[in-house]
């Protein structure tokens, strides 16, 4: 059988590549992985630029804040104390700043304004080249080094001298690392347990859902109980309350099909005890032949029926496996004029049962064809038949071989339950089919049961044969009754076609519902007296 | 043995009808509720076949009705839809038997007899009297261990006497049982039916009561 996707999940699917389903934990710990690797770059940048600015700053402030101090102490006597490479300085140095130079790697040196060197801290200060640039920071390389320093220069509060105080800026970018590392040391060592409570919990979580599969691999076909959703964290409850609507209709189905077997089973009983019976009396030692051939005439009558409710209960079931026809439904809400064969036809089959594509039903053809298999018994049973059908006949869409079958079942069911000389009426517009007969009707209260699968009005469920014969009681108070001089509406039955299966209008109701029309039975009163002149069933094609 | 038959179906019951005058039953079918309620009246049967669908009136309401009134003539009834709840019920209603659809007509005309053997007290299915003796099953009467041949209508009236021994049994009566209401009875039948049995069964075998009837046995 052809799988059939609506548009809308094949859209759906197309998203999904086909093949082995992926796992959600191993896409969710990729996912996890990917995301805090990037947000932790990301936040491992901003915060380099961040530190790298403060940093810069911080010790901006305290190169800026030593070359004041330097250019604001008394240089001259410190020059003229001491060589310009001293290593005493660093004493003073020392003392000045307690240790943190040594620490901040800050190197220093003083300048006269000849350019001549006449201070330094004895270290990298003294490989300080002079520059005549305006007092400030500004980055350069220093004598033997090919290490970029930062350096800020003053000049001296009396103007006789310039200071530079200079820091290597690779120490600073050292110190920025030591802080980033600092950071996000702990993160990285995070990220694997952080990954790993990741899979714990999705697993753990997911157990529920492992639990309905678990449940589903055990079920019985026939089990229809509900799934329970306790449990079951939002996202994967409407998957198993739609699976538990699944379920409910299945259950129905199950159970439909399961009471329509039970009942074709139990209405083939009927024919089969008829067959059974005849050709045991065909069989007595004691019937003569006339007995024997009224039996075997009945058994092929018996055999008849039978294969007639066969029919009709594979007619129903096809009929039941089908579905409605949108093109045919929608075709047929649309006025007369509006209807355009081409786009109809022009759409792909996708209902699985375009056996028949639909196109305006040939209404002559289709009574023709019914009256011709009725007419026998209507002749018989002397009943006139009236088909009314306009030229041209109205345009209604349908699957011709289906309104067959229903037309069929409607004209056998009116000359079945017409007495002999009635008459049968069928009319045709563009609204409606109408078809009515001159039999006895069905009593109010079986009107709403019409329909049902073998459900015959009392009166109806007799068999073509010889009904029995008439008598008069020779005793007793019952002098008025006599053995069936009449059975009912069938008093001159004629075929196996004259035995109601009890199928027929529910096949007419099926058709009908396949295609959107709206059956509807009725009696027919006389106006005065009220007393029932005839049944009439109306097939409305559209609501008008 | 008279039988009412209910059966709305008209394979089945001119079937059944058929076969259970072959059977040496007399029948009476009707198809219609209503109409086969109110037979019961109208003459004495031995037993009633009932089928439980049909139409007018249904099955089990006829079954009711005639209990309520007191009728105990024996009730089979026949079922189609297999339901136990329906037998049940049936036989709960006063139903004296069932049979399910479809059955042998052999089954149903042995559960007849059976029925009616019972209702007149007889477990044993073969009748005595004196040196007769009759197989309701065999149909098969024999006289000394000898088997004698009759015509259907003479075996089922000998059957009749056995069933009621030692009663008086009248012209009217005996017509009833043995007739159903489409047969033709010629006036001296009964007369002729019961000098055959005389000549090969003794001429004592029933007793001529003047003026009243037929006896098998002395009256009690």
């Amino acid at each position: 059988m052809k799988q059939i996707i609506p548009p809308q999940l094949t859209r759906l699917a197309r998203t999904v590549k086909p093949g082995k389903p992926r796992s959600l934990l191993l896409r969710l710990v990729l996912f996890i992985a990917l995301l805090l690797s990037v947000g932790w770059l990301a936040a491992a940048i901003a915060c380099w630029q961040e530190a790298r600015e403060y940093i810069d700053e911080f010790y901006d402030t305290r190169q800026m804040l030593f070359a004041k101090r330097l250019a604001a102490s008394s240089l001259e006597g410190i020059v003229a104390a001491y060589p310009p490479e001293s290593k005493r300085l660093l004493e003073f140095a020392d003392k000045e700043q307690r240790g943190e130079l040594e620490e901040e790697a800050l190197s220093f040196a003083v300048f006269d304004h000849d350019g001549q060197q006449v201070l330094n801290d004895g270290e990298e200060g003294r490989n300080f080249l002079y520059s005549d640039h305006p007092p400030g920071f500004f980055n350069t390389y220093i004598y033997g080094s090919d290490e970029l320093w930062r350096l800020v220069w003053l000049d001296s509060s009396d103007g006789r001298f310039r200071v530079a105080v200079g820091q290597e800026l690779d120490y600073r970018l050292d110190m920025t690392w030591d802080l980033l590392e600092q950071q996000f040391f702990p993160w990285l060592l995070l990220l694997p347990l952080l990954l790993l409570g990741v899979v714990v919990l999705v697993y753990r979580e997911l157990c529920p859902l492992r639990v309905v599969t678990g449940q589903l691999n055990q079920r019985n076909p026939q089990d229809f109980n509900e799934l329970s959703v306790n449990g079951l964290f939002s996202e994967a409850a409407p998957l198993v309350t739609a699976l538990n609507k699944l379920f409910a209709r299945t259950a129905d189905m199950f159970e439909r099909e399961r009471a329509f077997i039970s009942d074709a089973a139990h209405e083939l009983k009927t024919p089969l005890t008829a067959l059974r019976i005849q050709a045991e009396v065909a069989g007595l030692p004691g019937a003569d032949a006339a007995v024997k051939e009224k039996a075997l005439a009945q058994l092929l009558q018996g055999i008849d029926r039978s294969a007639h409710l066969v029919e009709q209960l594979l007619n129903l079931s096809r009929l039941e496996a089908m579905r409605p026809d949108r093109r045919i439904t929608d075709a047929n809400l649309l006025s007369p004029n509006s209807r355009q064969t081409d786009s109809l036809q022009a759409e792909p089959c996708q209902t699985g049962n375009c056996g028949q594509s639909p196109a305006p039903l040939p209404w002559d053809a289709l009574v023709a064809e019914a009256v011709a298999l009725i007419a026998p018994l209507a002749e018989k049973k002397h009943i006139t038949l009236q088909m009314n059908i306009p030229a041209p006949p109205p345009q209604v869409w349908g699957q011709a071989p289906l309104i067959a079958l229903m037309l069929r079942n409607l004209l056998e069911n009116a000359v079945k339950y017409t007495p002999n000389n009635g008459n049968v009426g069928l009319e045709l517009n563009r609204f409606e089919l109408t078809i009515r007969n001159s039999g006895p009707g069905v009593a109010p209260e079986h009107l709403p049961r019409l329909g049902e699968r073998f459900f015959r009005p009392p009166g109806q469920s007799n068999s073509g044969s010889t009904p029995p014969r008439g008598g008069l009681p020779r005793s007793g108070d019952g002098a008025n009754i006599g053995p069936a001089p009449d059975a009912g509406v069938l008093s001159n039955p004629i075929s196996a076609l004259n035995v109601g299966s009890g199928l027929g209008l529910s096949i007419v109701l099926r058709v009908a519902e396949l295609h959107g029309f709206k059956v509807n039975f009725q009696n027919m009163y006389q106006s005065d007296s009220g007393a029932v002149t005839g049944f009439c069933v109306r097939v409305r094609f559209q609501d008008a | 043995m008279r039988i009412l038959l209910i059966e709305d179906d008209m394979l089945i019951g001119d079937g059944i009808e058929a076969g259970l005058k072959l059977l040496g039953f007399s029948v009476d079918w009707f198809t219609h509720g209503q109409e086969g309620q109110s037979a019961l009246a109208a003459a004495a049967y031995d037993a009633v076949i009932l089928d439980l669908t049909l139409p007018g009136m249904d099955g089990l309401e006829i079954l009711k009705s005639w209990r309520r009134s007191g009728k105990t003539v024996p009730v089979l009834i026949l079922t189609a839809r297999g339901a136990i709840d329906e037998r049940v019920q049936g036989l709960n209603l006063g139903a004296d038997d069932y049979l399910p659809k479809p059955f042998a007509l052999e089954e149903l005309a042995a559960r007849l007899r059976a029925l009616i053997r019972r209702s007149h007290g007889t477990p044993t299915p073969t009748l005595r009297h004196g040196a007769v003796e009759f197989n309701p099953d065999t149909r098969q009467i024999s006289l000394n261990g000898e088997p004698v041949r009759f015509s259907p209508k003479e075996v089922s009236l000998v059957e009749l006497f056995l069933l009621h021994k030692n009663s008086l049994l009248t012209r009217e009566m005996i017509e009833e049982k043995l007739y159903s209401w489409d047969d033709e009875v010629s006036s001296n039948a009964i007369e002729v039916h019961i000098h055959h049995i005389r000549r090969k069964l003794g001429s004592t075998f029933i007793k001529t009561v003047h003026g009243m009837g037929y006896a098998l046995g002395e009256i009690r």
